[in-house]
């Protein structure tokens, strides 16, 4: 017996979109990556679908389960295999954001996974530290300090975008004028 | 310059950029699609897994019945658990709950304004600060001490020594580079690192720290260390490119042929399924390697490399045979794990319910008898576990 499909059908079209955000931006700007994070996600939130109570709940369950999921496969990406020698490293697809100054897919990758998780919580979802704590299922401190790491290497960053020789690079004086 | 962006000005630009960056990210009529469609093959594929799981579970009591030691301590509680009989739940907390009490984690934490130390507790006072401890020191630890700042979301961070009768005492802050994380304690108690200085513990020859003679700057970490990761017979970094390096004051950085670091100045190479677990390797050092299969991701080493704890499992590293495997719902990886000593670790398993406050129950697993009870009753915060002072 299938269980109350029609209802969390409901609650996927209703909230896929704006969750669907918060994964590009967990898997590093990725869009396929993000995708399947939420889709397995969503699959997760519809095995305990019968045990949750709300649809409140509902989203903040697959959230839950989305940032855990995102934190755990980067983490395993990263113990791949490194690239052999004569291997070229594909590309990212890099847009780079001119107007604001800052790469944020370079940025965001540049992180470690439970530092692009503190920052994507905190200034796009705005997670209170708490909240963010409890995602994570780590100290409030510890968020602190992911952010105050995270933000150390946008400032870095900001440097690199903005001061480095480019063909369609400014200097932030013509940025302020 | 940039550098010099005011806080709030460089978090505005972030939001900005973060909101604009998914400003055409939307789910369409496909993406529902698939995603009910793999929802409901994967709770088939679950249940089909559940099944098989009963059938096994039925299997393996009966095999366990025989071996299976005496109830210690809380009689409402049933015996200390072997994880592997506990696989079918499916929550960690409730995990950690059902487990019988033991005596209180010998770890020490900030929990709340209150200092623990075992069973130990003292009064920080009522003030804002919060405090992580970051290294066990004769008679207190390095701690940070976290001073909320006159704007929202921003905080001081202040190295020092946190004494076990509560009393702080910050270092100098002079030379620091704040985008070094990390820190870690000297073997000999006698230097701690952290934000890319090292700085003298104070450590007098009665074995006592002396905190007015404390915090004066020995030397500078390299400039490619952006994260200080551990200690072993040198303090160990990571550059800018993920390489590891061994480093003490004064002499050249040896590069650790590692993929990852664990904690303790441990790391690890991986090849396929399995890996070469090694200390860090300075040219005076000896070397040892434990070189295992199958194991998930090294975690975590007893002192002594006694036992190693996994993604996936324990390992007693002697015996070279597995000692514990935790039940499915316990991911090891986001446990905050720390050694009482080389024969039982404590391990922070947290209440994952959505929408409920923090809370926390400390777990201590034994490698010699492979069984688990409960080391705390429920914490109301998530602390930083540390180790007991060091004598």
């Amino acid at each position: 017996v299938e269980r109350d499909l029609d209802a969390f059908g409901e609650f996927v079209a209703a909230r896929s979109s704006a969750l669907l955000r918060t994964a590009v931006l967990l898997a590093g700007g990725d869009r396929q990556h993000g995708e399947d994070l939420l889709q397995d996600a969503f699959a997760e939130t519809y095995r305990r679908w019968n045990r949750i109570a709300s649809l409140a709940a509902s989203e903040a369950y697959t959230r839950t389960i989305l940032v855990r999921l995102a934190t755990r496969r980067w983490r395993r990406r990263r113990y791949e295999p490194r690239l052999s020698e004569g291997e070229v490293e594909p590309e990212p697809a890099v847009v780079a954001d001119v107007e604001l100054g800052l790469d944020v897919e370079r940025y965001l990758r540049a992180l470690p996974a439970r530092q692009r998780a503190v920052v994507v919580l905190r200034y796009f979802d705005d997670r209170t530290e708490a909240e963010i704590a409890q995602l994570l299922g780590c100290a409030p401190g510890t968020v602190k300090s992911h952010a105050s790491r995270a933000l150390a290497t946008l400032r870095a960053e900001l440097e690199h975008t903005l001061y480095a020789p480019s063909e369609a690079g400014r200097s932030a004086d013509d940025r302020q004028s | 310059m940039t550098g010099n962006r005011d806080p709030q000005g460089t978090e505005t630009l972030l939001r900005e950029a973060l909101a604009q960056e998914t400003r055409h990210v939307a789910a369409d009529a496909a993406f529902v699609n698939a995603t009910l469609d793999h929802s409901v093959a994967s709770l088939r594929k679950t249940r089909r897994r559940q099944l098989a799981l009963t059938v096994s579970a039925v299997a393996a009591v009966v095999g366990i019945v025989g071996w299976q030691a005496p109830s210690m301590v809380d009689n409402e509680s049933p015996g200390p658990t072997r994880h592997s009989d506990s696989a079918r739940v499916d929550d960690g907390y409730a995990w950690a709950q059902s487990l019988p009490r033991g005596a209180d984690a010998d770890v020490a934490y900030v929990d709340r304004g209150t200092l623990v130390i075992g069973s130990k507790k003292v009064d920080l006072g009522k003030q804002e600060s919060d405090y992580h401890l970051l290294g066990s020191l004769p008679g207190g630890w390095l701690a940070e001490k976290w001073v909320p700042g006159a704007q929202p979301n921003a905080y001081a961070v202040i190295y020092g020594f946190l004494s076990t009768d509560g009393e702080y005492s910050p270092y100098a802050s002079v030379g620091r580079r704040i985008d070094v994380a990390g820190a870690a304690v000297s073997g000999d108690g006698r230097t701690v690192a952290y934000e890319g200085v090292v700085v003298r513990t104070g450590l007098q020859p009665n074995g006592k720290i002396d905190p007015s003679a404390a915090g004066s700057v020995v030397a500078h970490l390299p400039d490619d260390a952006v994260e200080i990761v551990g200690w072993a017979g040198g303090f160990v970094y990571r550059d800018a490119q993920d390489r590891f390096w061994a480093w003490s004051p004064g002499d050249m950085s040896v590069e650790q042929r590692w993929d990852a670091a664990v904690p303790d100045g441990f790391g690890y190479t991986r090849d396929g399924e399995c890996v070469t677990v090694s200390p860090a390797s300075l040219p005076a050092s000896a070397s040892v390697s434990f070189r295992l299969c199958g194991l998930g991701v090294p975690l975590t080493v007893s002192p002594d490399n006694y036992a190693l704890m996994s993604s996936r499992q324990f390992v007693n590293l002697e015996a070279g045979v597995d000692f514990l495997t935790l039940p499915d719902s316990v991911d090891p990886s986001r446990l905050q794990q720390r050694w009482e000593s080389g024969d039982s670790v404590i391990l922070a398993v947290p209440d994952d319910t959505v929408g409920k406050p923090h809370s926390v129950v400390l777990v201590r697993c034994t490698v010699s008898s492979g069984l688990c009870e409960r080391a705390s009753n429920r914490l109301t915060s998530i602390p930083m576990l540390a180790s007991l002072p060091k004598s």
